[in-house]
């Protein structure tokens, strides 16, 4: 199994005209009721193409045509460059992509088991342990560091990760200013504008506030960076019964809107700018309003996204893998693992939130990372699906054995264990008696000590010295301005 | 140019090569390369090796079947040499494997019986299904040191329990050496039960017979 060669796709949660519908109707509410764009510049770009702008309020009706103009722009195959090319993402068609998500406070430590504050250090360290985890594909800024310049965090984490995995990077920016250092950093480690064009070192992210709004920072880092050609994540996350209608279609069809208003405006700014469809949508808990982050319905509605974003043929930033659980145990597991099925299924181009996180965003461990890795990769024997080939078939191999026989001692048999069956390098398949002898470990504990392992042991191919220096001067130089 | 060759079988058995084993050792007996040795230090020892890395799961279950195959075959071409000589054929002694009464699962008994083959062991393989009173029949007549009783229900490993209590009312408890081995078996049961030694997988059996029996 190739980990670069996944493919979802198999699972359709809306039949064709169930997407049509949910997407026609999200262009309605583009057109009807509008989307507010807390932004004047925005507002001119709009006014000037023939939207109907209304200074008063700042919502913007987006006509039909100017909408579906916008999302024929969008590239329908967007390359996300990694510092090694082995590692590079393919953002199209059914490929499957995992990655981390996005912005915990909290870190549980992994040497007193503490729940603290994250810091600049630990941040580094989750980029290299992603670094080594095969089924990770790709950085997402997750831990928040507390111990740097909180104005600058963005800058900071991106600087972390370029520093320690050759894996492919994505930063949500916390300002307009924030998103622009990025992809400067993005070209430095690209060597220069044009090779950021050819090989995009980041992809930076945008949603919506549900319902319907874009606010200031987020619209001035979409432009600044449609301008640029950088690749964005464009997307919203309402949730439904608090920010987003109760059905599931109707946050869809909240979805379809905010996302297009984006895509629209990006590609009124800059035709042509890669673009992943987002989604982050969930539901509320509507005995507390508390984000349901490990609701099973996350997977659906992103499952049915994926669906509507490739009948616009725009790839997609999707979600899954999260929990609501304060410790690694069967309920993250049952959480995480339902989301990341559904949605891998689907064909979630580039799926975060997938490894590290559990307590509703809020808190990541090294062990959940190492334990999601297992889940991601038996997700990914999941997507590998059935061969059938003659080889495969095994008529000769049934003949060879014939009645009451076993298949242990074949050739055949040894050829096709890899190629065939997932190996779990962490789950434990042994008797009560060996795991005993083992010391009896619980799976965080194995996933602790396999945690320390790899830090201990895995090394990241440094950045050249001369990169090093320029994204410290762009830190330096934000440290003074901002 | 005996090293050489020694390393030569190892090498053939270790990458599962039962024709490339089998022309080692007819190579061997043509060049006057010591039968006994060549099993002892080239298949013994391979097959050694092999157990150790299968047991690290470094191995796969069929490679140890393979390599297990190949050293058989070398065994094969080198015991006759050994019976002309008049040594006997089999270095070490002699082991009765069973599926108890009721049981008709014979999957870890067979690889036990192979490996033990290629580990220089004679190997009396009664197959499944067997009553206790025709396995000590058998073990007597055979004068076989070690018996290895297989189950892998719930509802037949009392057998064991039952055979070793036969063995007791018989006076011959000293006489054998009983190992048991099977999916629901585990250490703690051997014991109640008053076995001699507990397998959890075949290298673990050949381990117990190198034990009881000597290499």
């Amino acid at each position: 199994m190739d980990p670069y060669n996944l493919k979802g796709g198999q699972l359709k949660i809306l039949d064709g005209s169930e997407v049509e519908e949910i997407f026609q109707r999200g262009l309605d509410v583009l057109e009807d009721v509008g989307c507010y764009f807390e932004h004047d510049e925005a507002l001119d770009m709009f006014e000037k193409h023939g939207a109907a702008v209304d200074r008063s309020d700042g919502i913007v009706r987006i006509p039909r045509k100017m909408a579906t103009d916008a999302i024929d722009l969008c590239p329908p195959s967007v390359l996300l460059a990694a510092r090694d090319p082995d590692k590079d993402i393919l953002a199209e068609g059914d490929r499957v992509y995992f990655g981390p998500g996005t912005l915990p406070v909290k870190v549980r430590d992994l040497e007193t088991g503490e729940i603290r504050n994250g810091t600049l250090k630990d941040v580094e360290q989750f980029a290299r342990l992603i670094d080594a985890l095969e089924f990770i594909h790709f950085w997402k800024g997750m831990l928040t560091p507390f111990d740097v310049n909180q104005k600058i965090v963005d800058l900071h984490m991106a600087n972390a990760a370029f520093n320690n995995t050759v894996k492919q990077i994505s930063q949500s920016p916390f300002s307009t200013a924030g998103a622009i250092d990025l992809w400067r950093m993005g070209v430095a480690v690209a060597g220069g504008a044009e090779a950021f064009r050819q090989r995009p070192m980041i992809i930076i992210n945008m949603l919506a506030v549900s319902p319907l709004q874009w606010t200031n920072e987020n619209i001035g880092a979409i432009m600044a960076l449609s301008e640029r050609r950088c690749p964005i994540i464009v997307g919203s996350e309402p949730q439904g019964g608090t920010t987003g209608p109760a059905p599931l279609a109707g946050q869809l069809v909240l979805n379809v809107a905010e996302t297009v208003a984006g895509i629209t405006l990006a590609q009124l700014v800059g035709p042509g700018t890669p673009i992943l469809w987002g989604n982050v949508g969930s539901i509320s808990d509507m005995r507390t309003g508390q984000f349901g982050s490990g609701a099973v319905e996350l997977g659906l509605i992103n499952a049915a996204m994926n669906q509507i974003a490739k009948f616009c043929k725009i790839p997609t930033y999707s979600t899954a893998g999260m929990s609501d659980s304060k410790v690694s145990d069967a309920q993250s597991g049952v959480e995480k693992s339902l989301q990341v099925l559904t949605v891998a299924l689907a064909g979630g181009n580039y799926i975060h939130d997938a490894a590290g996180m559990i307590e509703t965003c809020l808190l990541v461990t090294h062990e959940q990372f190492v334990i999601d890795n297992e889940m991601l990769g038996m997700v990914a024997r999941v997507l590998d699906g059935i061969r059938v080939t003659p080889e495969t078939l095994s008529i000769e191999a049934i003949r060879q054995v014939g009645p009451r026989k076993n298949f242990m001692g074949l050739r055949h048999t040894l050829d096709n264990i890899r190629p065939e069956h997932y190996l779990p390098r962490l789950f434990d398949r042994s008797t009560r008696e060996a795991w005993e002898a083992k010391g009896a470990k619980d799976i965080q504990e194995t996933a602790r000590e396999k945690a320390r392992h790899i830090l201990a042991t895995h090394e990241v191919e440094p950045l050249p010295a001369e990169v090093r220096e320029e994204l410290d001067a762009i830190i330096k130089e934000a440290e003074a301005s901002y | 140019m005996s090293e050489q060759l020694l390393e030569q079988l190892r090498d053939a058995i270790i990458g599962l090569d039962e024709t490339g084993a089998k022309e080692i050792a007819r190579r061997g007996l043509a060049e006057g390369v010591d039968p006994l040795g060549m099993i002892q230090h080239g298949i013994k020892a391979a097959m050694d090796d092999i157990g150790r890395r299968f047991s690290a799961e470094e191995l796969f279950l069929p490679e140890l079947m393979l390599s297990a195959n190949a050293a058989d075959a070398a065994v094969g071409v080198i015991e006759p040499a050994l019976i002309k000589a008049g040594t006997t054929s089999k270095t070490a002694g002699k082991v009765l494997l069973a599926t108890v009464e009721g049981d008709l699962h014979d999957i870890g008994k067979n690889i036990l019986a192979l490996l033990l083959k290629s580990s220089g062991f004679e190997v009396l393989d009664l197959g499944v299904d067997q009553k206790n009173d025709a396995i000590l029949e058998a073990a007597g007549s055979n004068e076989v040191g070690m018996i290895g009783l297989s189950a892998l229900l719930t509802t037949t490993m009392h057998r064991m329990k039952e055979f070793v209590e036969l063995l007791q009312e018989r006076g011959v408890r000293d006489r054998f050496k009983v190992v048991v081995g099977g999916a629901p078996i585990t250490r703690e049961f051997s014991d109640s039960i008053g076995a001699d030694g507990y397998g959890a997988d075949a290298v673990m059996g050949v381990e117990l017979a190198t034990k009881f029996l000597g290499a």
